[in-house]
């Protein structure tokens, strides 16, 4: 073997490892879990599942066959994408709220009869969706042969042994990290994070490879049109054809549109594997834009493929394969190579997963519990083996796989296969939607329907292929089913201008849904189902409770029910469980949880996620006594539990809203006590201010009247002190009034637009007497850019007086006050300063409360009422200006105060 | 002018000046000698220096409050026989109960009458004799 030969296997192993580790770490590691469930890329991404080997190789066979007649299996999803978010939505919710794990639990439990029914999609779906799978496993085995380009290899033994192997590596990691658990309802995030990342990466090698054969093996990608143009060769590819490839275009995309909702793998990663249903709406522009990426180099790649591979015996499914290695890029192939096989083993594996999951959940589990009916102890024979049956399950599905693979008729391409399981599974859409939203769906319908479908598929699609194998065939091929020319299988009904893939995908729908309306119409659904039908079509007004579904009004005894449960889910977990549901439904003791309806359904949600609904039901069916309750007695329930639930709620809402009331009302009465605080100890300071002047008052003029032996000197200066005392307390009264006027809004700003220059000379005129008894001097500085400024004028005289007097009263007598006034960025400035003592920071704040100074005796006796700042700061914040004050250097005080420029009312 | 001559020393402690004036004038008037203090420091240390017989004590001052200068006195081994009457704007019952809790012999509000002020100045000079 060569080296590249040994590059090519041991890569191949390495990426198969490095999935198993992938989905080995996502599954242990809770963040990874918790990342890969909770974003909606990853779940489009695995949704990209859509995109087999078939989109990988046979993609571009089929284009370097029929052109852009490749492209509607792209155009089919993209277009429904809307109408796929509404149905799917609606299908993952129901599922989420039943516990489905399978398609086939999905519309069995809808109706009547569900074991068979359940059955028989079971085995449809195997019968349809084997050869598909079949189909991925000789996709990783050519390309492989293709890959390692070895003659002694390709004898009888390899072709055996390689899809083996393939089989039994796929099998393993299905095992590991689907079928371990009991619960099959529990999400396998770490398959869906190895598949998503398997999406990713054949994307990337798809666009590497692209690139190389357009960039490097021609030079640009114009060149290959233009050499099919030159040598004439089929140019035609690159057009839309004649009228019938309308039809076959049309009817593609619709064959592809209904394939998304319902091939076994797309269901379960975009209903079953759902966690969010968000993820469901960004998915409706996520997939459409990765479908489009994959596609990009389709054409050049087949059309290029043609010109230089052309009859050289290439196949041109492996064009993007080929074309590298042709030109000795052997690395590039087997990037492509890994590309492929993550396209096809995600295939496998999901879908593997999907019938695996039927055929023990829906086909194996019921059908023992069916035979061993009479055995007493079935349910925990069932138990013990239920894991056993699925791992069971999963071999079964490969081995008839590789089965398939070993009779693959030779003459069948990648695309042809596909097409006949995507008209296969098309056959289930009428029933899908009918269950989703007709009341009137019954058993009857969708057993008919299904029957009649795949009944014609088979006719039309499978019997032609069977031909050459008998002569019985070949006459009906050639004459017609009884020899009656319209029964032809490939121009059923006498069409003959369609495709064979077209004739039966048209015929077998055609009388599908004919015959589904019409049972529909015929038959009456049973009382079972029409309870199944509120809950499904009404799904978004009464699915919002696990136990929507009340089929029974007898119940059971609790011990039965504990000693059914403890078998399947273990002492512990039963424990739970039964807890959980008495908290819920506020039913405490045990006469009445046995007797609640709702526990019977309880239970079956539980047990399904282990066995399947349908052997669920057979379980309870062994512990109950059934007797179906009518529809408006379950929707009476359904009702009441839905109130009970959201009275919970309510009430939880209720007393969160009164403990918050009770917080705020807490908060506010501290803060009224403290109002009341600040209140007593405002009014015990200004009494206090009040009671000063007037006692000295009260003593003089007592003096004054009594005392007979006064000098004239005495009773002048006794006069003047009850004067000055008086208009002490004039002053106080004054500024408490004016204090109340700003605090509560009774005085607003009187604006006029006033000269800063007359401002300043009117504070000197009124601060004369003051001036001249400090013999101190005002200095006075206007900046030039400043003349006019829209102020209340008596206001803002009132607080530089005020400031003012303070600067003289707290300096020495001699020295010098500057008033300045400059504007800074639209703010007005306004700056006093003395040269006085200045004050402590830790005051700077403080000075500007009322009777500051009084109520903190520490500091020296006023030498004014107390207020005097507090109104400064009042008439300051009207004018929606701020004061405070600093020390300036070296000593003295100095007053801020800003003003902005444009004050409005 | 003075009525009569009397060999009482009263301190009056109050940091309104002009409270302090007349209360100056009433006493001086009594016959008694006056000693004045603007705050508690200066009180503290004229009850020390010359141990008045009576102090006439507002509350509310800044430094050392009038309560505190009672307890002072109360509390003093030797200086505990100085009468102490309180004058304060502060006329609440609990600031009341509060001073003659602490010792005070007396308590009067603002503002007061100076007659009954100076009967109670008497009737108290007259207690230690």
């Amino acid at each position: 073997m060569t080296v590249f030969q040994w590059i090519a296997i041991i890569s191949s192993a390495i990426y198969l490892f490095f999935l198993f580790s992938l989905a080995f770490f996502v599954e242990r590691s809770k963040k990874m879990s918790y990342i890969v469930k909770n974003n909606s890329t990853i779940y489009a991404l695995s949704l990209c599942i859509y995109c087999s080997a078939w989109t990988f190789y046979g993609s571009i066979g089929m284009a370097s066959q029929q052109g852009i007649q490749f492209l509607p299996i792209y155009l089919g999803p993209t277009l429904i994408m809307p109408l796929w978010f509404i149905v799917t939505k609606k299908a993952a919710r129901i599922t989420k709220i039943q516990n489905f794990t399978t398609f086939a639990d999905f519309i069995s439990a809808r109706y009547s009869n569900s074991i068979n029914l359940g059955m028989f999609i079971t085995l449809l779906s195997i019968i349809g969706i084997v050869p598909y799978i079949s189909l991925q496993i000789k996709a990783i085995y050519e390309s492989f042969m293709l890959l390692i380009q070895t003659e002694h290899l390709s004898s009888s033994n390899t072709t055996t042994f390689i899809p083996f192997l393939i089989v039994l590596i796929m099998g393993v990691f299905i095992n590991i990290f689907a079928s371990k658990k009991m619960d099959s309802n529990e999400h396998h995030t770490g398959i869906v994070a190895s598949i998503a990342f398997e999406s990713l990466f054949k994307l990337i090698a798809f666009f590497i490879a692209g690139s190389v054969i357009c960039l490097i093996i021609f030079k640009n990608p114009t060149q290959i049109y233009e050499q099919i143009i030159q040598e004439n060769l089929n140019s035609h590819l690159l057009t839309f054809g004649n009228q019938n490839h309308f039809f076959e275009w049309a009817g593609l995309i619709v064959l592809s549109g209904i394939a998304i909702f319902l091939l076994p793998r797309q269901f379960q990663v975009s209903v079953i594997e759902n966690v969010d249903e968000s993820h469901i709406k960004k998915a409706i522009w996520k997939l459409p834009l990765y479908l489009f990426l994959i596609n990009l180099f389709v054409l050049p790649i087949a059309l290029g493929g043609n010109v230089l591979l052309n009859g050289k015996g290439f196949n041109p499914d492996y064009y993007i394969l080929e074309l590298p290695l042709a030109y000795g890029l052997n690395y590039i192939s087997l990037l492509v190579f890994l590309g492929g096989f993550s396209a096809a083993a995600a295939m496998i594996v999901l879908e593997t997963v999907a019938l695996s999951n039927m055929l023990s959940n829906n086909f194996l589990i019921p059908l023992i519990l069916k035979l061993g009916k009479n055995s007493k102890n079935i349910s925990g024979i069932l138990a013990s083996k239920t894991l056993f049956l699925r791992h069971i399950s999963v071999f079964i599905i490969l081995f008839l796989t590789l089965l398939y693979f070993h009779s693959i008729n030779p003459k069948f391409s990648l695309v042809s296969i596909g097409l006949i399981s995507f008209v296969f599974i098309a056959q289930f859409f009428p029933s899908y939607i009918g269950s989703l939203y007709l009341k009137e769906s019954n058993s009857k319908a969708v057993f008919l329907s299904l029957t009649t479908g795949f009944l014609i598929w088979f006719f039309t699609l499978i019997l032609p292929t069977l031909a050459s194998e008998s002569h019985f065939f070949q006459s009906i091929l050639n004459e017609g089913l009884f020899g009656i020319s319209l029964l032809r299988p490939e121009n059923f009904l006498g069409i003959s201008s369609l495709s064979v893939i077209m004739n039966s995908f048209f015929w077998s729908l055609f009388f599908n849904v004919l015959v589904y309306v019409f049972c529909c119409l015929y038959f009456e659904p049973s009382q079972y189902e029409k309870k199944q039908a509120y809950l499904y079509v009404d799904v978004y007004k009464y699915g919002t409770l696990e136990e929507s579904q009340i089929i029974w009004s007898e119940t059971a005894a609790l011990s039965d029910i504990e000693i059914l449960l403890v078998k399947f889910l273990g002492k512990e977990k039963t424990k739970i469980a039964l807890n959980s549901f008495s908290k819920r439904y506020q039913v405490d003791n045990e006469s009445n949880l046995s007797e609640d309806p709702r526990l019977i359904p309880f239970v079956e949600r539980l047990l399904s996620k282990i066995v399947g609904t349908v052997s669920a039901r057979i379980l309870l069916e062994s512990v109950i006594k059934e007797k179906e309750i009518n529809i408006n007695e379950m929707l009476d329930i359904i009702q009441e539990s839905k109130e009970v639930l959201a009275l919970n709620r309510e009430l939880f809402k209720k007393s969160n809203e009164l403990e918050k009331a009770k917080k705020e009302l807490e908060k506010t009465n501290n803060q009224l006590l403290l109002y009341a605080e600040m209140k007593d100890d405002f009014l015990a300071t200004v009494s206090h201010e009040l009671k000063s002047p007037l006692t000295a008052i009260c003593s003089f003029s007592e003096i004054l009247k009594d005392s007979e032996h006064l000098t004239e000197e005495e009773v002048i200066h006794f006069s003047e002190i009850i004067n000055k005392e008086s208009q002490r307390i004039t002053r106080l009264v004054n500024q408490l009034l004016d204090l109340e006027k700003y605090d509560t809004g009774k005085e607003p700003l009187n604006l006029s637009i006033v000269h800063v220059k007359e401002l300043f000379e009117d504070v000197e005129n009124a601060l004369k007497g003051e001036l001249n008894h400090f013999q101190s001097k005002l200095i006075m500085n206007i900046s030039k850019e400043i003349h006019e400024i829209v102020i209340d004028k008596d206001k803002m005289m009132q607080v530089l007086i005020n400031l003012l007097t303070n600067a003289l009263k707290f300096s020495n007598k001699n020295s010098e006050i500057k008033i300045t006034c400059f504007k800074v960025d639209k703010i007005i400035h306004f700056e006093i300063e003395d040269q006085g003592k200045g004050i402590d920071e830790e005051y700077w704040d403080l000075i500007f409360e009322k009777f500051f100074q009084a109520r903190n005796q520490t500091l020296k006796k006023p030498k004014g009422s107390g207020l005097g700042l507090a109104i400064c700061r009042k008439i300051i914040r009207l004018h929606q200006g701020n004061i405070y004050v600093k020390n300036s250097t070296p000593n003295g005080t100095i007053f801020k105060i800003e003003l902005p420029t444009n004050i409005n009312l | 002018m003075p009525k009569t001559e009397k060999n009482t020393k009263v301190l009056i402690v109050d940091d309104e000046p002009n409270i302090l004036l007349s209360l100056d004038f009433l006493m001086k008037k009594n016959g008694h000698k006056v000693f004045l203090a603007r705050n508690g420091q200066e009180a503290l240390q004229l009850i020390e220096e010359e141990e008045p017989h009576l102090v006439i004590l507002d509350i509310m001052m800044p430094d050392v409050d009038g309560y505190q200068i009672c307890e002072f006195i109360k509390k003093h081994p030797v200086l505990n026989k100085i009468k102490v009457l309180f004058l304060s704007a502060k006329a609440k019952e609990s600031h009341i109960a509060k001073g003659l809790e602490i010792g005070a012999d007396d308590y009067m509000t603002k503002p007061f009458n100076n007659k009954i002020l100076v009967e109670k100045v008497d009737f108290l000079l007259n207690q230690l004799d």
